[in-house]
């Protein structure tokens, strides 16, 4: 029976310094299917792929069996012969390399050979590049290239050694909606050579489209593997969060007596033209579009952080020019950027200094020096307030799950009073139970007043929790919808 | 639309670049000094730009790898002394035992920066800051006297070597020097090495993402020490070439190297952030740097205003590269588009 599978992990456990990361955990993959592996943060799902990978030695009593060869560990090495490869969420490639050379280099190294040239580099990319489909620019750097082209150029590396299973690390979390088509296209290429993947992931729907199995992880423990057609949404969210989330859409009533901020004919070169919408107090408007679309550059142009070139701004009716961050944070507006890693966090400091940085004026006592009895009480307050999961706040954001980073994120410009949020994806790269968060932090946000605008590429999400739709496409409003008026399908169907 | 394509790509890279603007230099600087574009003068900047080009094929390639050392300067001084003491107080020894020995002091002193780089990660400015210190610290309180006015003759009798000597209208005898020719031949090796080997791979797959190379695969430790232990072995050959041109050897001298080496590397086209480097860019960055200080003399501009123009030239070409970048970047949306 192990014929029909690639590989199979028996009794897999492992603890950190005394913490259950992984619970006996087994799971087979079959040969030539898309298995998904879910989970919250945390559950244990990167422990298990970095144990396929060798990087991660298990403890004792385990058993893997890889191609019929049966081990009680795997080494990178032994992984790498069997032909096992991971793509990393970061992709782990060389940005100030060409296409060939990124692509041939893994094949070169296995191979151990002290010498290449540019030739060989080529041959090998090209007959990798046949293999997923698609058809690249040898000689184009990566760094060069879009992000959807460089995830497959990561995937190209990987089936350079003659792969039986790739594992994908949250593949689709950099990616707009016609890049995860194109990357689902290839993912099917490969399933139909033999190929099996893992695919790491928690965007529901996506996995209703590529899998043929999941499995739930949950605190280090498998919660069972099932075929894809015996889940639904529902089931899964239950599985993983142990409660069941109502999914109710948004109703709650604004006041749309005098709008809060008005946009008239805003445009930017190249990147947005004649945009004009309102926004009322309370009300939650959603932007959505293809990645280009112009979505970003709007709402960044409203704070200020990539001023418009010509249009007008009204906060209040009042007519007010935003040309500067220093206007938009007067104006009352606050951003919350899209990659709240590398934008939005000081990844190193702790909370607390991830809190106040956007409010130093507020703190300083008489003296003009910054008060650490202020500083701290508004920092437990927000911790407090947003319900961050910490034992304090001193810990360094980065040691936070996804979900807890971005509410510091959120708590630090909360922290402001503003009176105009705009969210850039807030719900990128973060988990069911964490996402389901903060959609009720947004909804407690709007019944207390504040404008909302919130943009993301997930039509389930803009439906379900805003009032107002405005599609975008090239740069332009193409139309602007009440989220009653529309279903999922329709959305779907006018964003491709 | 494709004919655009081609020509905006090769404006993109730096060393067309580079080539251009040195000849369109070249003609100002001859229009005012008929004396500059003589054989006489080229041949020249060839041969006293020979001890900045070796070091420079070291730098460029710590550069690449994303590091900076800037303790070349002090292990030439030291090896420099070594050496030249060494083989005078055995009295025996040639020119290539020179160069060997000292290539050899050299690139142990570089392996003592490649460990502290590999086994503690630590920036590799402070890491050569400090040896720099203690290299240079260490040779001036052990020797008291530190200037060596005479030298074997076989110093001497190696920098007059040339090949292909030819004689010019006015008389002169000239050719390429046996210093220019010892840098061909090794920026012929590290042209080699970076291009056909999967250590030169390695070298700009560090640079370009350290933990990606680890991940890959790659002998981060290896690599490491071969690029310290190597600018270490180009900075002793260049101390020996300084010994057969000045014919002395100097505790500071070399050590003011170091602005004008770092310069050539950076006009060259390398990258301060690593990953990107080429040794065509780096001899064409050298030589620029010579006929800019070439020409000042020529021009009668005083000594006094050389580190001034080649602190403007640092500045001026790493904002060029970063220019180019972006542009190269808003081109291929273009083209995505």
């Amino acid at each position: 029976m192990d014929e029909d599978y690639c590989i199979v992990l028996r009794n897999i456990s492992k603890s950190y310094a005394g913490v259950e990361a992984l619970d006996n955990v087994d799971l087979s993959i079959r040969k030539g299917e898309v298995h998904c592996l879910i989970g919250e943060n945390g559950s244990g799902k990167s422990t298990l792929i970095k144990i396929i990978a060798g990087v991660v030695t298990p403890s004792r009593g385990a058993n893997i069996t890889v191609n019929g060869k049966s081990y009680t560990k795997l080494t990178p090495i032994d992984a790498i012969h069997q032909g096992i490869q991971i793509i990393y969420q970061d992709l782990s490639l060389f940005p100030n390399m060409t296409v060939a050379e990124n692509i041939a280099m893994n094949q070169l190294l296995e191979s151990g050979k002290k010498t290449s040239t540019h030739r060989q580099m080529e041959v090998i990319a090209k007959k990798a590049l046949q293999t997923i489909g698609i058809d690249l620019p040898l000689d184009a750097l990566v760094g060069d290239i879009p992000i959807a082209k460089q995830q497959c150029v990561a995937i190209s590396r990987a089936v350079t050694c003659g792969e039986s299973l790739i594992i994908m690390d949250e593949p689709t979390s950099s990616l707009g909606k016609k890049d995860i088509e194109y990357l689902f296209t290839i993912i099917r290429t490969l399933k139909s050579q033999g190929i099996s993947i893992l695919f790491v992931g928690h965007k529901l729907n996506e996995i209703f489209e590529i899998a043929d199995r999941v499995t739930i992880l949950k605190d280090g423990k498998n919660l069972g593997t099932h075929e894809i057609q015996e889940l639904t949404h529902e089931k899964i969210i239950e599985l993983m969060t142990g409660r069941t989330l109502a999914v109710s859409s948004y109703e709650r009533e604004y006041s749309s007596a005098e709008p809060l901020l008005e946009v008239r004919n805003l445009s930017k070169a190249f990147q947005f033209k004649q945009v004009s919408f309102s926004l009322y107090p309370g009300e939650i408007i959603g932007i959505t579009g293809l990645v280009g679309s112009g979505r970003t550059e709007l709402v960044s142009a409203l704070f200020g952080l990539n001023p418009a070139d010509s249009g007008e701004i009204f906060i209040d009716g009042k007519p007010t020019t935003i040309r500067n961050v220093q206007d938009g944070l007067e104006a009352g507006i606050c951003y919350v950027p899209e990659d709240r890693l590398t934008q939005g966090l000081f990844m190193n400091h702790s909370i607390e200094e991830n809190l106040i940085v956007t409010l130093f004026k507020n703190l300083v006592s008489r003296m003009g020096l910054l008060s650490t009895d202020n500083i701290r009480k508004t920092s437990v307050s927000w911790v407090d307030n947003l319900a961050i999961k910490t034992p304090s706040v001193y810990l360094p954001v980065k040691q936070l799950s996804g979900g807890n980073q971005q509410r510091v994120v959120i708590a630090k410009w909360l922290a402001r009073n503003p009176r105009i949020l705009i969210l850039d994806g807030p719900t990128i790269g973060v988990d069911v139970g964490a996402k389901e968060e903060i959609h009720r932090i947004i909804r407690d946000l709007a019944a207390q007043g504040l404008g909302i605008i919130f943009v993301s590429d997930e039509a389930p999400e803009v439906i379900q929790h805003s009032h107002r739709i405005l599609l975008m496409r090239e740069g332009a409003i193409v139309e602007s919808m009440t989220s009653q008026e529309v279903r999922e399908t329709e959305l779907l169907e006018k964003l491709g | 639309m494709q004919k655009r394509q081609i020509t905006s790509k090769f404006l993109f890279r730096h060393e067309p670049m580079l080539f251009i603007v040195m000849i369109i230099f070249a003609i100002i600087v001859n229009s005012i000094n008929a004396a500059f574009l003589t054989p006489e003068n080229m041949f020249d900047i060839l041969k006293t730009s020979s001890i900045t080009g070796m070091m420079a094929l070291g730098v460029m390639i710590v550069m690449i790898s994303g590091g900076i050392d800037i303790s070349f300067t002090a292990i030439a001084t030291v090896s420099m002394q070594v050496t030249v003491r060494f083989l005078m107080a055995i009295d025996k020894g040639n020119i290539v035992t020179a160069f060997l020995l000292a290539g050899l002091i050299g690139a142990l002193m570089g392996c003592i920066n490649g460990f502290f780089v590999y086994r503690f990660k630590l920036p590799t400015l402070i890491v050569t800051l400090g040896t720099s210190s203690i290299f240079h610290g260490l040779l001036l309180s052990v020797l008291r006297i530190p200037h060596l006015y005479s030298v074997p003759g076989y110093y001497f009798d190696f920098s007059r070597m040339s090949l292909f000597t030819f004689t010019t209208a006015g008389g002169t005898e000239i050719g390429l020097s046996s210093l220019t020719v010892l840098l061909f031949v090794m920026a012929l090796l590290v042209w080699l090495i970076l291009r056909f080997t999967m250590l030169g791979r390695g070298i700009y797959a560090i640079g370009g993402n350290i933990e990606a190379a680890k991940r890959a695969g790659f002998n981060i430790m290896l690599i490491q020490m071969f690029i310290y232990s190597f600018i270490g072995f180009t900075a002793g050959l260049a101390s020996i070439e300084y010994v057969a041109m000045f014919r002395h050897v100097h505790p500071f001298n070399m050590m003011n190297m170091m602005l004008n080496v770092i310069a050539a590397v950076v006009l060259g086209g390398t990258s301060f952030s690593g990953g990107s480097g080429t040794v065509i860019g780096t001899l064409l960055g050298v030589w620029m740097i010579y006929m800019i200080t070439n020409s000042l003399i020529l021009m009668g501009v005083p000594s006094e205003w050389e580190p001034v123009v080649i602190g403007f030239v640092i500045i001026f070409s790493i904002g060029i590269s970063a220019m180019q970048k972006s542009l190269r970047k808003t081109e291929v949306k273009i083209i995505e588009n």
